[in-house]
C-alpha cells in the first residue's frame, strides 16, 4: 500500500458526505465517530422538519428527533444490507412517534385557531393579506384530525415530497394503497379548511 | 351555511406555506443528538476496533517498508489500478484496514 493511496483514502474520510446512509451506519457499529456525526447532521435535520410539520412544536419536533435517533442507533448493530434504506425507516418511526404524540394530545384541548399570534410585521402591500402563520397553523390541525394512515401519507406527499412507492414502502402496503390515502387525505384537508377559507386569505 | 371546498391549487399554496414556515433545526441540537449517537456506541465495536487499530499500525510499518523498496515507481501507475476512494475505505471497515485512517493514523502519516 503506497503513502499516495494512504492519502487518497485518508481524504476520502473527510468527505463523508458521498458516502451512503447505509455505509454510514456500518461505520457507526465498526466505531467511526465522524460516521455517526455526519449521519446525524444528514438525518436530523430532515426528521425534525418531518416531526415539526406533524406536530407544529418545535420541542415537540426535537423530542421526537431525539428518540427517534435513539432507536436507529440502537438498531444499528442488528441492520444489515438490503433492509429498507434507513431514510425510510426514519420516515416511518417518526411518523408513528409523532402519531404517538397527537394521539396522546387529543386527550388534551389543542391550541385553537384564534391563538397563533399575529404576524408582527404585517403584509407588504395588498398583497400582504396572506398571513402564512395562520394558513400553516390551519393547515397543521386539518392534517392531525385526518384519520391517521391518512395524515402520514399526506405529510409524506405533500409536506416531504416523498413518491408514492416511497410512501408505500415506510406505511408498509401496496402503491395503490398508498395513493388511494393521499388522494382522501387531501380531499379531507380540502372540505375541512372551506370554512378558513378567508382566514387562509383565498378569499370567500 | 355550506363552504366551497379548497381548490387543489390553493391546498398545494398550504402545503407551500408549512414547509416554507418549517423553523431549521439548531446546530446546537445536531451537536447534542450526535453527541447521544457516541453515547449509545456499541462497546464490542471499540474493542474491535481498537484491535484493528493494533492490525492498521503494524501494516502501516509494513507498508511504510514497501513504500521505501518501490519508491521508484511513478505516481502515475499507482493511480490506474487505485479503487474507488469511498469504496476502498468503506471495504475496508471490517477488515482492520480502517484503523490506518483513524486520527490517530493520519496524525502518524503526517508526522511520518
Amino acid at each position: 500500500m503506497s503513502l499516495w493511496r494512504l492519502k487518497k483514502r485518508r481524504g476520502s474520510v473527510r468527505s463523508l458526505a458521498t458516502v451512503p446512509d447505509e455505509i454510514l451506519l456500518e461505520g457507526y457499529v465498526a466505531g467511526q465517530r465522524g460516521a455517526a456525526e455526519e449521519l446525524t447532521r444528514r438525518l436530523a435535520p430532515r426528521a425534525f422538519a418531518q416531526a415539526w410539520r406533524m406536530l407544529g412544536s418545535e420541542s415537540d419536533a426535537e423530542d421526537v428527533v431525539q428518540e427517534a435517533l435513539l432507536r436507529l442507533w440502537r438498531a444499528a448493530p442488528d441492520w444489515s444490507a438490503g433492509q429498507a434504506q434507513i431514510s425510510t425507516w426514519l420516515y416511518r418511526v417518526v411518523a408513528n412517534l409523532c402519531i404517538d404524540r397527537q394521539r396522546a394530545s387529543r386527550a388534551r384541548p389543542s391550541a385553537a385557531l384564534d391563538d397563533v399570534p399575529e404576524p408582527v410585521a404585517p403584509g407588504q402591500g395588498a398583497d400582504g393579506a396572506l398571513d402564512a402563520a395562520r394558513r400553516s397553523a390551519a393547515l397543521q390541525q386539518a392534517l392531525a384530525a385526518l384519520p391517521e394512515r391518512q395524515t402520514i401519507a399526506v405529510s409524506l406527499r405533500h409536506l416531504e415530497g416523498l413518491t408514492l412507492p416511497e410512501i408505500a414502502e415506510v406505511m408498509e402496503c401496496s402503491v395503490e394503497a398508498a395513493e388511494s390515502l393521499v388522494a382522501r387525505g387531501k380531499r379531507g384537508l380540502a372540505q375541512a379548511l372551506a370554512p378558513r377559507r378567508e382566514e387562509l386569505g383565498y378569499g370567500s | 351555511m355550506a363552504h366551497e371546498s379548497l381548490s387543489d391549487s390553493e391546498v398545494k399554496r398550504a402545503f407551500a406555506t408549512v414547509v416554507s414556515e418549517t423553523p431549521e433545526l439548531s446546530p446546537e441540537a445536531v451537536a447534542r443528538f450526535a453527541q447521544g449517537a457516541r453515547q449509545h456506541q456499541p462497546r464490542s465495536s471499540a474493542r474491535e476496533v481498537a484491535g484493528w487499530r493494533f492490525v492498521g499500525s503494524a501494516g502501516l510499518v509494513a507498508a511504510t517498508a514497501v513504500g521505501f523498496w518501490i519508491g521508484a515507481v511513478p505516481l502515475a501507475s499507482v493511480e490506474l489500478i487505485a479503487p474507488d476512494e469511498n469504496e476502498a475505505f468503506w471495504q475496508s471497515a471490517n477488515s482492520g484496514v480502517v484503523s490506518v485512517l483513524s486520527e490517530g493514523a493520519e496524525q502518524e502519516i503526517e508526522n511520518g
